[in-house]
């Protein structure tokens, strides 16, 4: 195992997650953070936490899209115009409870493709308006 | 000290806690950030800032606490805060485990030459929130969050 250099470390960025309680209406999503990857940089997915702090009202959902949970943060490629289509390449699910979840980081993605690169969080309802919170970071090797 | 290696940077993240400003009611809060770790995780807390950019009542003299001693608003680090009861306060819902005060207009920040906050995750998942609490029951508040939170992925 060698040690860091600092050719090694200033190629190193981590990139925010970072939303905080923000409402979000029935079916509606927000795109919290775009990336464009170049040729020979990686993109490390592996830390992201998805805090569902409240719904209004409360009560029973109807989930718009049966796959995925109440509210889903999705990392997604191509550049997404409007509301997000088909499976993400890796996706943060809150099934049923308020509460939080996170990545398990040892169980990671390295992405490698050039491609622009967008975490968008969806509420997945079509009858509640969710607080919900995304914190984390995503690290970028700048030269691989 | 020890010389630290590539395997040990790459499972170390610095997490952002950023709120730009933002308005929070009377007696009302918001989540910042949250992060839940467990066994071998470990957070280190250590620097923040919280500005009060201005509220509505003219003065500090005429503003109504909530709780002395926490100021107009504070940051506070609550552990396991989920807000399911129908109050959502996190001061009942959660434990305080670090706090950065603002009694009136202007920044304040968390002392970095302070012992650093070690959060150190268990055998079950705990979650650590960042919560924004506006301490009055008659002022209205503006305020912006810089911070950061060290992540160490594996500390065995």
């Amino acid at each position: 195992m060698s040690y860091l250099t600092d050719d090694i470390t200033s190629g190193i960025v981590d990139v925010p997650i970072a939303l905080p309680q923000t409402l979000i209406g029935p079916n509606e999503s927000l795109v919290i953070s775009t990336i464009q990857l170049k040729t020979m940089q990686v993109l490390k997915f592996r830390w992201a936490n998805l805090h569902l702090v409240k719904t209004d009202p409360l009560g029973s959902p109807v989930k718009v899209n049966s796959s995925f949970g109440l509210v889903y943060l999705g990392l997604y490629a191509g550049h997404v115009l409007g509301k997000p289509t088909g499976t993400p390449l890796a996706s943060l699910n809150i099934e049923t409870n308020l509460g939080v979840k996170c990545t398990n980081p040892f169980a990671h993605r390295d992405i490698a493709v050039p491609d622009t690169y967008q975490l968008i969080v969806t509420n997945n309802t079509s009858n509640l308006t969710v607080s919900v919170v995304a914190s984390g970071a995503m690290r970028i090797y700048l030269k691989t | 000290m020890g010389y630290i290696t590539e395997k040990q940077i790459a499972d170390r993240l610095d997490l952002p806690v950023a709120l730009p400003t933002t308005e929070v009611k009377r007696n009302n809060w918001l989540v910042v950030a949250t992060f839940k770790i467990q066994s071998p995780m470990q957070l280190t807390f250590r620097y923040l800032q919280l500005q009060l950019v201005d509220f509505t009542t003219v003065g500090t003299s005429g503003v109504t606490l909530v709780e002395s001693g926490k100021g107009m608003c504070y940051v506070g680090i609550f552990k396991n805060y989920d807000g399911t009861s129908p109050s959502g306060n996190p001061n009942l819902q959660g434990t305080l485990n670090d706090v950065v005060i603002a009694s009136a207009a202007g920044v304040v920040s968390r002392n970095p030459d302070n012992a650093s906050l070690v959060l150190t995750g268990g055998a079950v998942p705990e979650s650590y929130s960042f919560v924004l609490v506006n301490n009055t029951t008659n002022t209205d508040i503006r305020a912006n969050i810089n911070g950061q939170i060290r992540l160490d992925l594996n500390i065995l």
